[in-house]
């Protein structure tokens, strides 16, 4: 029961975490996958070291510093954060692959998607640094964010801004291979009583009381297949970090919902992107 | 399969950006502060005059606040803001064209040429890596005392050569030192208050002479443009900052120590790689050590003869320059790859806007306007300089934020009746206070490139180390400038 057999571990030259590797081993130690580390010396922080020094500093001396910079990198994910995944993933009998290159974080991960056949993205994250996380919107397979260990409960956030084909499956293969307890739920977002059309590609608006009644059809339909669901109405993201607070919640599952994001008409982080930044729990977005 | 696709990844992304800057078109927000800052510039032309301000006043209070909105927003390269200040200035009327154009040929212009040329001969010959690895070996017995080591050299170094140079100079020898150390980047207390102790060493060492800022030299740009003339000597600048520099390197240290305590406790790895990296160095060369003998000569000629009645810093930082061709220490081709010739576009568009605002009476009119908010406090108009310039050379370079407030604040200082020496020296030392973002100086950025500390490690740290440093610079103006030297008399 293979769920994730190809795993790409993106580090970023601006943060490191340790605690990715930790869980990228544990997750190719069940899962018998395979590994890719990639680390990426971000493009952002050199050209804001350029673009800083522009009139202080000739064209030459910033090539220089450049090459220099790049060369530290170099050295930093070879001797230091290979050397660590070497250490954790040897515990699982695991030899990763090992890659270093140079670009923008979330281009760099979507080049590498669409240049290999990997099942998920496990990375870190961090507000306090110059990424943007374009990454959040811009693959098209699971992406795992590493947050700080819960207990061994799994929260799987199903609503009507997602098909919900997934989750649910997952969520469940998931939980019985950690041996973890699953708590599922389906939110009806009240703020955008809206819902997916039948081919699941574009929202379709319903009444609230017409949106409970499929709630609690996803439910029952959950029930018939052994697995417990709870029907919960309000915000998405206020729900779900509240939950995955009282749970303590080891990893909590999700989709890329849809929800509109917009300040007077012009786009704003995705939904995803708020929910990892406000919490500080692991994430799973599946796509 | 075509020839992109088997190119290895970095010559890819070399080739990209090959392409991305052969072809340069300003983002939609660099469009809008580009005509929001000609507006300004435009309603300064077409108002009416107040009372008390001049047409030509009132223009050069417009083309101020252009300069400074394309200098914080950085919609164009800061030297052509500096060429557009020259230029307005003559076809809007304010100066006739020569007028504008003989302010280039400040001595500070030249200073700066002849310092950028010794700097050039410095690096080219590896002297300065040198003089910080015998530093740093001097502190490799304990590891808060390395890091206290680190923030002495590179303020040692930045007496003698750029800030900026310094931070990309000590960035490949620190990031070697942690490496051998297997210091975590982002985890490690000792990575973080390493690499901010190059930052900070910079910018503090910056202030100490006319060499390692750039805008000391502009300061004392302006002041000897003034009428009458305010002439400041390489040794008067040294001992009118030296105080605040060695009062600040220990306390802002303690600050780093404190709010990032080191847990590493045994340097016997990082020793092993400094000793490597000595070896590496192996003897000194005979260039390398010519240029050590012109630059000991060159700080020997400022300290003994760079006042009026001898030869001037300009004319002995050029004689440096000279002295370095001749013995063949340095090539044309050098100064070209290391003489960053923008910044003295920079220069000369930052003297004339001081020495416009200041003749055409704007500074005056400026300077009552804040006198009647601030009143005449002595001590409240110390503490508003000196907090007005720290908040904005935080978000702008600290030449361009020097250049805008230097006019306003000698024509406050005449108003309040101090010396402008005192607003300049203010002004000047707070503008290499750059401690708190990313953005703020080279150095930061070079330093944050690490990827040893966040954007939120260097907040924290700088809002102290700034709070700190702004009481320093306010107790040093209140007790030893005018206390002691009484340069508000000046």
């Amino acid at each position: 029961m293979v769920v994730f057999d190809n795993i790409l571990i993106p580090i970023s030259s601006e943060f490191y975490s340790r605690g990715v590797l930790e869980k990228g081993a544990f997750l190719a130690g069940c899962f018998g996958s395979r590994v890719t580390i990639v680390y990426i010396i971000e493009e952002k922080t050199l050209t804001q070291t350029e673009r800083r020094s522009e009139m202080f500093r000739t064209r030459f001396e910033k090539e220089e510093t450049k090459k220099g910079i790049i060369n530290n990198q170099k050295q930093t994910a070879n001797v230091i954060i290979f050397f660590d995944a070497k250490t954790v993933f040897k515990e699982k009998n695991i030899i990763p692959n090992f890659k270093i290159l140079e670009g923008e974080f979330s281009t760099v991960i979507a080049q590498e998607v669409s240049a290999q056949h990997f099942d998920v993205v496990l990375m870190g994250y961090t507000k306090e640094g110059l990424l943007k996380y374009r990454i959040f919107d811009e693959i098209a397979i699971p992406l795992w964010i590493v947050g700080s260990p819960g207990d061994r409960r799994m929260l799987a956030v199903c609503s009507n801004l997602t098909p919900n084909q997934k989750i649910p499956e997952i969520s469940f293969r998931l939980a019985q291979c950690f041996n973890w307890d699953l708590h599922l739920m389906y939110i009806v977002d009240t703020g955008e009583p809206v819902t997916f059309d039948e081919s699941a590609q574009r929202f379709v608006k319903k009444s609230v009381s017409e949106l409970l009644d499929a709630g609690q059809r996803f439910v029952d339909a959950m029930g018939k297949k052994g697995i417990a669901a709870q029907l919960m109405t309000g915000g998405f993201q206020e729900i779900t970090l509240h939950t995955a607070k009282q749970l303590n919640a080891g990893l909590v599952v999700m989709g890329q919902e849809q929800k509109r994001d917009d300040i007077l008409g012009f786009p704003v982080k995705s939904m995803s992107h708020r929910i990892v930044e406000k919490s500080k729990y692991s994430m799973l977005f599946l796509k | 399969m075509d020839e992109a696709s088997q190119l290895p990844q970095d010559e890819t992304i070399q080739q990209n950006r090959k392409q991305k800057d052969s072809v340069f078109f300003p983002k939609k927000s660099s469009y809008f502060f580009m005509l929001f800052a000609f507006f300004m510039v435009f309603l300064a032309y077409v108002l009416p005059v107040p009372e008390g301000l001049s047409r030509e006043g009132q223009i050069m209070i417009g083309i101020l606040v252009m300069a400074a909105i394309l200098w914080i927003t950085e919609p164009m390269p800061l030297a052509v803001t500096s060429l557009l200040i020259m230029i307005l200035q003559p076809l809007l009327g304010v100066l006739p064209a020569g007028d504008v154009f003989a302010s280039f040929g400040n001595k500070a212009v030249f200073f700066l040429i002849g310092a950028f040329i010794l700097a050039a001969a410095i690096e080219k010959h590896g002297l300065h890596r040198r003089i910080a690895l015998r530093f740093l070996r001097f502190f490799e017995n304990h590891p808060k005392f390395f890091t206290f080591g680190i923030l002495i050299s590179c303020a040692f170094l930045s007496f003698v050569m750029p800030e900026h140079g310094v931070a990309a100079l000590f960035l490949p020898i620190i990031v070697s030192i942690l490496i051998a150390t297997k210091v975590v980047p982002r985890q490690s207390n000792f990575g973080k208050v390493s690499m901010l102790c190059i930052a900070y060493g910079c910018s503090i060492g910056s202030l100490g002479t006319l060499v390692g800022g750039a805008r000391n030299p502009l300061a004392i740009g302006i002041l000897a443009d003034l009428s009458p003339p305010i002439n400041v000597t390489f040794v008067d600048w040294c001992v009118y900052s030296m105080p605040v520099v060695f009062i600040a390197l220990p306390l802002v240290w303690l600050v780093l120590i404190f709010t990032f305590p080191i847990e590493l406790q045994d340097i016997s790895d990082a020793k092993k790689e400094i000793d490597r990296q000595v070896r590496t160095e192996g003897k000194m060369k005979i260039h390398e050590g010519l240029v050590l003998g012109i630059l000991l000569l060159t700080i020997c000629l400022w300290i003994l003869f760079s006042s009026q009645q001898y030869f001037g810093l300009a004319a002995i930082a050029i004689l440096s320059g000279v002295l370095l061709f001749f013995s063949g220490c340095i090539t044309w081709n050098d100064v070209e790859q290391r003489v960053p010739w923008g910044i003295i576009l920079l220069y000369g568009g930052a003297i004339t806007l001081g020495v416009s605002i200041q003749s055409t009476g704007a500074g005056a009119w400026l300077a009552n306007l804040i006198f009647n908010v601030v009143g005449g406090n002595l001590y409240v108009v110390i503490l508003m300089m000196i907090l007005f310039t720290v908040l904005l050379t935080e978000v702008m370079s600290n030449v361009g934020a020097v250049a805008i407030l230097l006019p306003i604040g000698i024509a406050v200082a005449e108003k309040v009746g101090f010396s402008p020496l005192l607003s300049s020296m203010i002004i000047a030392l707070c503008g290499g206070l750059a401690f708190m973002l990313v953005i703020s100086t080279p150095g930061n950025a070079i330093t944050y490139s690490s990827g040893y500390f966040s954007t939120r490690d260097l907040f924290k740290a700088g809002v102290i180390a700034n709070a700190i440093c702004i009481g320093i610079v306010f107790c040093v103006a209140i007790f030893y400038w005018i206390g002691v030297l009484h340069l508000e008399a000046i």
